[in-house]
C-alpha cells in the first residue's frame, strides 16, 4: 500500500469515512484498498475497531502506518450502531460517509458524490449500489436504488418530490453533511440489528435538499453470516419492528405521498415477509409487536395505498392483526355450545355462514373461526363479524390443513356441546336449538341430523336421507341403526364435549375425507346417540367445483382418502358386529371407494409411476381388510378392479378404457385393450370366473372381430388359444354370457374353415334363440354345416382344463 | 320413542322459473327449515296445487306475466284474470296465506293495460303480505294501484355473492370471449327487449368507439324473434361487439361479468334491478339512467353512476367514458355493497316472514 494522496491542509478533510470493523479479516484489505486508491483524496478514514478478535485490527493498523488518512480507534465490542456513533463523534470532516468493512467503494465514487455536494450544498447525497457475490461475474442492483429517482443524477431535490426515496434505507451509499447530522441529532440506533433504518428515514425527512448520483457509488458484499441475511429469526424480527415503528412515527408529519410510498412497500414486502413466518410457535409478544406495527401501517396509509397491496399479502397481515386482537379480547362466560368454523378462501360465502349462525334462535354459543391461511378477503369479512359479535373468536392454523384447523378450534372450545360448520356452508334456523334440546333431554353422547344440498341448480334433498331421518330416535347405538355409518360428514351433528375428549377424537390432516375417520370413531364410541329429524345443515356445492374434483383426482389426495377409509374399516372391524360390517363394507366398496378409484382411473392420464403405485398400495391395504367373500356381491367389473389391486397386478389398470369404467353397469369386456385383458386373464391370483370373463370378452371378442385381418400365423395361434378356451369353458358359456351365436362362432373358427369364419362374422352381435340358431345353420351351405358340427365336436374333444 | 313429522308448511310458488337464481335463493332457507316448495309453472296448474294444499300453506305470487300477458286477446285476458282470482279466493277459503312480491310497477310490455291494472289491484287487496324490495315501491306504483301500508314488508333484493363461480380470472374470461386483454368492455346482460334501452346503448357505444376504438360492447341475453331484427339492424352499423343471444347458463354467466369493466343498464323503466345486484356480486361498477326507482335503492353508492336517460347517444357515450375511467377505483365499493345483504340472509328473512304468517 502506498500513500497516494496526502492529507489536505486546512481545518479538516472534506470527507470522513467511518468504517466499523469486527472480525472482517478476509475482506478488510479489499475494502480499505478501494478507498485509499480513490481519485478523490481529501478524506480521512476512521476505522472503529469494535473489539475484533481476529486480524482485523492488525490489518487496519498496517494501513494506518502507511497512510496518514487512516486512523484506527479501538473499543470494546458494542455493535454496529454504537460503533458508527463512536466514529461519528470522531469525525472532523465536513461530510461523512459510512462504509461497511466487508464492502467496496468503486473508483470515482467519492469524487462524484463530493462534486455533487460541493455544487449543491445539499444535506446529503445518495447514489446507486450493487450487490456482489463470491462469483466475480455475479452482481445485481441493490433494490433500494433502482427506482425512477435514480434514473438520472439530480441535485437539490426533496423527499416530497420523490417519495420513493423513503425506501433508500441504507447508510453506506450516501455522504452526509456532518453539520446536518449533528444539528438534527441524527444518530444510529444501538443494540439493534437494524441500526440504519431510523437513521436514514430521519435524514430523509429532515433534509432540506438531497442529491442523487446516478452511478454506482457502493458495492455491497453478499455473504453468509452477514447481518442482512437473517431477517426472520426472532431478534432481527423484533429489531425490525422497533425501528420501523420509529420510522412510522416520523412519517406521520410527512406528505401523503411519502407515507403511502412507505406503507405500500412495507406492507407488500417486509411486513408480509415477516408475517408469513409467524406460526403457532411464535412467541406471543412477537405476534403482538408485529400486529401492532401492521395496525400502524394500515392506519398511516391511505385506503387507496392499502387496497393496492395484493390481496394475498394483505390477508396474511390482517389475519395476524385479528389473531392478536382476539387473543387479547376477554371471552366471557363459557357458553353451552361451541361451533368450530374452519375457513380457507371463503370470502364469497363466509357472510352467509356466519350470519346464519349468529341469528340462530339458540344464542348461548361461541363461534370459533379458524383460518388456515386465506389469501382472499375472507379475513376482512371475518374481522367485521368479530367486531360486531363478541361471541366470535378468531384463531389461525397457519396453513396446516383443514383437520388441524378443526382441532385448533376444538382445543379452544369451551362449550358443553361441540358442532362444526364449514365457512362456505350455512346452518338452518333452529338447527342448534333442536340439537341442544334433544341432547339435554336424552343425555346422549351425540346427535345426528339431516342436511340439504344447495347448488346453482337449486336445493336437493337426498331421498335416502328422508327415510333415515324421518323419525326421532333416542339413546340408540350405531348397532341399532348401522346405516348411519354412511353419514360421515361432521357438520350435521352435535357432540357432547366430554364424549369427544373421552374417545380422544381428532381430525387428521388429510387432503380429502378428513372427517370420515373421526365420525366413524364417534359412531362406534358413542354409548348412546340420537337421530334428530329436521335439516341441520345446508351443504353448498360450490360453483366451479369441477376444479376441486380435478384436484381430488391427484394421487396424493386419493391416497389420503384411502388411508382414512382404512382407519374407518379398522374401527368398524374392532366393533365385531356383523350388522356394522355389512352396512359399512358393502356401500363403501360399491360406492365410495369405487367412485374415488373410478374418477382417478378414468382421467386418462394415469401413469404407472411411484405416486400411482402408492395409491394402489393404499387401496390394497384397505381391501385386505374386507371380510372373506366381501367382494362377491359386486358387479364383475368392480370385482375385477379390486382383485387386480389386491393381487398387485396394477399395470393394466392404467390402461383402462374410461368410458367402460364410467358407464352404468358396464361389463368387463370393454374394460381393457386386449393385450391388458390377456395379462389379466393370465393372473392366477384373480378368481377364475373373472379371468374367464376378461379373456372371453376382452381377448376373444377381439380375435373374432378381427380374425380376417390377422396374419396366418396369428390366426393359427389364436385358433389354438380359442379352442383351448372354449373347450375349457364350454360348460360355462352361459355363465360367461356367451350367446349361442358366440358358441357357433367359436365352433366355426375352431373348425378352421375359412368360409365358415366369414359366416361367423355375419352372425356377429346377434343373440339368437336355439331354434333360430339351428335354422340359421341349416340355411348355410353344407360345408359350413359340417364345419359347425365338426368345430363343436373339436371343442369338446380338445377340451383341456387349462388357463386360457 | 319415535315421532313422525307433522304437516310441513308448503309454499306454492307461482310462477316458478327453473334456473332462476332469485327464486332458488328466496326459498333455500325455507327449504332448510323443512318447508316444502311447490312449483307452479302455469296458471293452469296453479288451481290444482291450491286445491291440494292444506290450511296454513302459502301461495307466493311473483311476476304476473303468466296471468294475462299470454292471453290471445282482451277477452281471453279477462277470462284468465277471472280464473286467477277464483284460484286465489279458493286459496283464501282453504286457509292458505297469500304473499305477493312486487317485481314491477307494471309488466314491462303490458298488453291489456286495463286488465293488468285490475290484476294488480286485486293482488294488493287479496294478499296477506306484500313483499317489496324497493323501499319506495308504494309511491312508484301509486299511479296504477295502492299498496295497503299494513301489509307491506320490505326485504331488499339479495346480492348474488357466492352464487356464481368467481374462480375465473379476468384474462381467462376475456380469452373465452375473444376480447382483447386491453379492451375497455361495456356489458349489457339480461333479456334484450326494446323497453330496456339496448338500442340507445348500441348507438352510444358506437359513438364512443369513434373516440376510443378500444371500447367493446358485450351483449349477452335472450332476444325474442320480434325484437331480433331491430337488434340486428342496430348491430350492423359497425359497432364492435361480442354477443351471445340466448339463455346464458349459470356456468357461463361469470365470464361476461369477469371480462367487463362496466355494466350499463339502460332500462327505461325499472323498479327493482336485480342486474345491478348481479353486477355488484362480481365487483362490477354500473352506469344507469337517473331514475327515481334506481336512486331509491342505489342512490349514493359510489359504484353506481347515473346519466340522464332520453338524451342523445353522445351524452351517454360521454358518461360511459367517464364511468370507464373511474371503474377500477369503484370495484371495491361494489364488493362492499354486495356483502351487505347476502343471499342466505335474505332467504332467512323471507323464511321468518313466512313463519310469522
Amino acid at each position: 500500500m502506498t500513500a497516494a494522496h496526502p492529507v489536505p491542509a486546512g481545518n479538516g478533510p472534506a470527507l470522513s469515512i467511518v468504517v466499523p470493523v469486527y472480525n472482517v479479516g478476509p475482506w478488510l484489505a479489499e475494502c480499505l484498498d478501494s478507498m485509499v486508491n480513490q481519485s478523490f483524496g481529501g478524506f480521512e478514514i476512521i476505522v472503529v475497531n469494535d473489539g475484533s478478535t481476529d486480524s482485523s485490527a492488525d490489518i487496519a493498523r498496517s494501513y494506518a502506518a502507511s497512510d496518514a488518512r487512516v486512523k484506527v480507534f479501538d473499543f470494546e465490542n458494542g455493535g454496529l450502531g454504537r460503533a458508527r456513533n463512536r466514529g461519528l463523534e470522531l469525525c472532523s470532516g465536513t461530510y461523512v460517509l459510512f462504509a461497511d468493512s466487508d464492502d467496496r467503494v468503486p473508483a470515482g465514487a467519492l469524487q462524484a458524490m463530493m462534486d455533487s455536494l460541493t455544487l449543491s450544498g445539499s444535506d446529503f447525497v445518495t447514489g446507486k449500489a450493487i450487490d456482489f457475490y463470491t462469483d466475480p461475474d455475479k452482481f445485481s442492483e441493490y433494490w433500494t436504488t433502482v427506482s425512477a429517482a435514480f434514473s438520472r443524477s439530480r441535485r437539490g431535490i426533496t423527499l416530497a418530490g420523490h417519495p420513493e426515496l423513503i425506501h433508500d434505507h441504507t447508510v453506506w451509499n450516501k455522504a452526509y453533511s456532518l453539520e446536518f447530522l449533528r444539528k438534527n441529532a441524527i444518530t444510529f440506533s444501538e443494540d439493534t440489528l437494524c441500526e440504519d433504518v431510523f437513521f436514514c428515514a430521519k435524514a430523509y425527512t429532515l433534509a432540506g435538499t438531497i442529491d442523487i448520483v446516478s452511478d454506482y457509488v457502493y458495492e455491497h458484499r453478499r455473504r453468509r453470516g452477514a447481518i442482512s441475511n437473517s431477517l426472520t429469526t426472532l431478534k432481527p424480527m423484533a429489531d425490525w419492528i422497533t425501528e420501523t415503528g420509529k420510522v412510522l412515527a416520523l412519517l406521520r408529519e410527512q406528505p401523503a405521498g411519502v407515507r403511502d410510498a412507505y406503507v405500500a412497500r412495507i406492507l407488500r414486502v417486509e411486513a408480509f415477509d415477516r408475517a408469513r413466518w409467524v406460526d403457532a410457535a411464535t412467541p406471543a409478544d412477537v405476534k403482538i409487536s408485529l400486529a401492532g406495527l401492521v395496525t400502524e401501517l394500515l392506519d398511516l396509509g391511505s385506503p387507496e395505498a392499502v387496497n393496492a397491496v395484493p390481496a394475498r399479502q394483505l390477508a396474511a397481515l390482517k389475519a395476524l392483526q385479528l389473531e392478536v386482537i382476539c387473543a387479547a379480547r376477554p371471552r366471557g362466560k363459557a357458553p353451552r355450545l361451541s361451533v368450530v368454523v374452519p375457513t380457507l378462501n371463503v370470502e364469497r360465502w363466509i357472510d352467509d355462514c356466519l350470519l346464519g349462525i349468529r341469528r340462530q334462535d339458540f344464542d348461548d354459543l361461541e363461534i370459533l373461526v379458524v383460518d388456515d391461511g386465506s389469501e382472499d378477503r375472507s379475513i376482512d369479512a371475518i374481522a367485521e363479524h368479530v367486531a360486531q359479535d363478541p361471541r366470535i373468536h378468531f384463531l389461525r392454523s397457519y396453513g396446516a390443513g383443514g383437520g388441524t384447523a378443526r382441532n385448533v378450534g376444538t382445543e379452544q372450545a369451551r362449550g358443553v356441546y361441540l358442532a362444526f360448520a364449514d365457512g362456505d356452508d350455512m346452518v338452518p334456523q333452529g338447527a342448534y336449538s333442536r340439537f341442544v334440546a334433544q341432547l339435554d333431554a336424552s343425555g346422549s353422547d351425540m346427535a345426528v341430523g339431516d342436511y340439504i344440498q344447495l347448488s346453482t341448480n337449486g336445493v336437493w334433498h337426498p331421498h335416502w336421507k328422508n327415510r333415515r331421518f324421518a323419525s326421532l330416535r333416542e339413546r340408540i347405538t350405531i348397532d341399532a341403526f348401522p346405516e348411519l355409518l354412511l353419514n360421515r360428514c361432521c357438520w350435521d351433528k352435535m357432540f357432547r364435549r366430554t364424549f369427544w375428549d373421552r374417545i380422544n377424537n381428532f381430525f387428521p390432516d388429510a387432503r380429502r375425507a378428513n372427517d370420515i375417520g373421526p365420525m366413524v370413531r364417534a359412531y362406534v364410541g358413542a354409548a348412546a346417540l340420537d337421530v334428530v329429524p329436521g335439516h341441520s345443515y345446508v351443504y353448498r356445492r360450490r360453483p366451479g367445483s369441477s376444479s376441486m374434483t380435478a384436484k381430488a383426482t391427484r394421487p396424493e389426495s386419493l391416497q389420503d382418502y384411502l388411508d382414512q377409509e382404512r382407519i374407518c374399516a379398522e374401527l368398524v372391524l374392532r366393533r365385531r358386529s356383523q350388522a356394522l360390517e355389512d352396512n359399512y363394507f358393502a356401500p363403501m366398496l360399491d360406492k365410495d371407494l369405487w367412485v374415488h378409484l373410478r374418477t382417478f382411473l378414468s382421467i386418462g392420464a394415469v401413469k404407472h409411476d411411484t405416486a400411482t403405485r402408492l395409491v394402489f398400495d393404499a387401496a390394497a391395504t384397505l381391501l385386505r381388510l374386507v371380510p372373506a367373500g366381501g367382494l362377491d356381491f359386486l358387479e364383475p367389473r368392480k370385482q375385477l378392479v379390486y382383485h387386480l389391486i389386491l393381487a398387485g397386478t396394477t399395470q393394466p389398470l392404467t390402461k383402462l378404457r374410461s368410458q367402460a369404467l364410467t358407464v352404468e353397469n358396464g361389463g368387463i369386456g370393454r374394460l381393457f385393450p386386449w393385450r391388458e385383458a390377456l395379462l389379466v386373464s393370465g393372473d392366477e391370483n384373480i378368481p377364475l370366473d373373472l379371468r374367464r370373463q376378461a379373456y372371453s370378452r376382452g381377448v376373444l371378442n377381439r380375435l373374432i372381430h378381427e380374425w380376417a385381418q390377422l396374419p396366418a400365423g396369428q390366426q393359427r395361434a389364436a385358433r389354438g388359444r380359442l379352442i383351448r378356451f372354449a373347450g375349457a369353458n364350454v360348460g360355462h358359456m352361459a355363465r360367461l354370457n356367451r350367446s349361442r351365436t358366440d358358441i357357433l362362432r367359436f365352433a366355426l373358427i375352431a373348425a378352421g374353415h375359412s368360409p365358415s369364419i366369414a359366416v361367423a362374422q355375419r352372425f356377429s352381435g346377434k343373440g339368437h334363440p336355439k331354434a333360430r340358431m339351428r335354422q340359421l345353420v341349416k340355411q348355410q351351405p353344407v360345408p359350413v354345416q359340417r364345419a359347425a358340427r365338426a368345430g363343436y365336436q373339436a371343442l369338446r374333444r380338445l377340451a383341456k382344463a387349462v388357463t386360457p | 320413542m319415535s315421532t313422525t313429522q307433522t304437516h310441513a308448511r308448503k309454499i306454492i310458488v307461482f310462477p316458478y322459473w327453473a334456473d332462476n337464481a332469485f327464486i332458488d335463493i328466496m326459498y333455500m332457507a325455507s327449504a332448510s327449515r323443512g318447508m316444502g316448495v311447490v312449483k307452479s309453472y302455469f296458471l293452469e296448474d296453479l288451481h290444482q296445487k291450491v286445491v291440494n294444499a292444506a290450511a296454513g300453506d302459502v301461495v307466493h305470487v311473483h311476476w304476473t306475466t303468466r296471468v294475462c300477458q299470454e292471453a290471445s286477446d282482451e277477452l281471453d285476458a279477462a277470462s284468465r284474470l277471472a280464473r286467477f282470482q277464483d284460484t286465489l279466493h279458493t286459496a283464501k277459503d282453504g286457509g292458505l296465506k297469500i304473499i305477493w312480491t312486487v317485481h314491477n310497477a307494471m309488466a314491462h310490455e303490458s298488453r291489456f293495460e286495463d286488465v293488468e291494472t285490475e290484476l294488480y289491484r286485486f293482488l294488493a287487496d287479496i294478499a296477506d303480505t306484500i313483499h317489496i324490495m324497493n323501499p319506495q315501491t308504494a309511491e312508484f306504483v301509486r299511479p296504477t294501484f295502492e299498496i295497503p301500508e299494513g301489509k307491506v314488508v320490505c326485504l331488499p333484493h339479495p346480492s348474488y355473492r357466492g352464487w356464481y363461480d368467481a374462480n375465473l380470472g379476468r384474462p381467462a374470461a376475456r380469452s373465452a370471449l375473444r376480447l382483447p386483454q386491453n379492451a375497455k368492455a361495456v356489458l349489457f346482460f339480461g333479456n334484450i327487449k326494446p323497453y330496456k334501452g339496448v338500442l340507445d346503448l348500441i348507438a352510444a357505444v358506437q359513438c364512443l368507439q369513434e373516440i376510443d376504438p378500444s371500447v367493446h360492447l358485450l351483449l349477452a341475453g335472450r332476444v325474442s324473434d320480434d325484437d331480433r331484427s331491430a337488434l340486428d339492424a342496430a348491430l350492423s352499423t359497425g359497432v364492435r361487439h361480442i354477443k351471445e343471444l340466448g339463455y346464458i347458463s349459470a356456468e357461463d354467466t361469470p365470464r361476461w361479468f369477469k371480462a367487463a369493466d362496466l355494466m350499463v343498464v339502460p332500462y327505461r323503466r325499472s323498479l327493482n334491478s336485480g342486474s345491478l345486484q348481479l353486477a355488484a356480486s362480481f365487483d362490477l361498477p354500473c352506469l344507469v339512467p337517473n331514475q327515481a326507482e334506481l336512486q331509491a335503492v342505489y342512490g349514493g353508492e359510489p359504484w353506481v353512476d347515473y346519466y340522464d336517460g332520453g338524451g342523445a347517444p353522445r351524452e351517454l357515450a360521454f358518461r360511459m367514458a367517464a364511468a370507464l375511467a373511474e371503474a377500477p377505483r369503484r370495484r371495491r365499493s361494489a364488493y362492499e355493497f354486495s356483502r351487505r345483504y347476502p343471499p342466505f340472509e335474505m332467504s332467512n328473512d323471507f323464511a321468518d316472514l313466512v313463519a310469522q304468517l
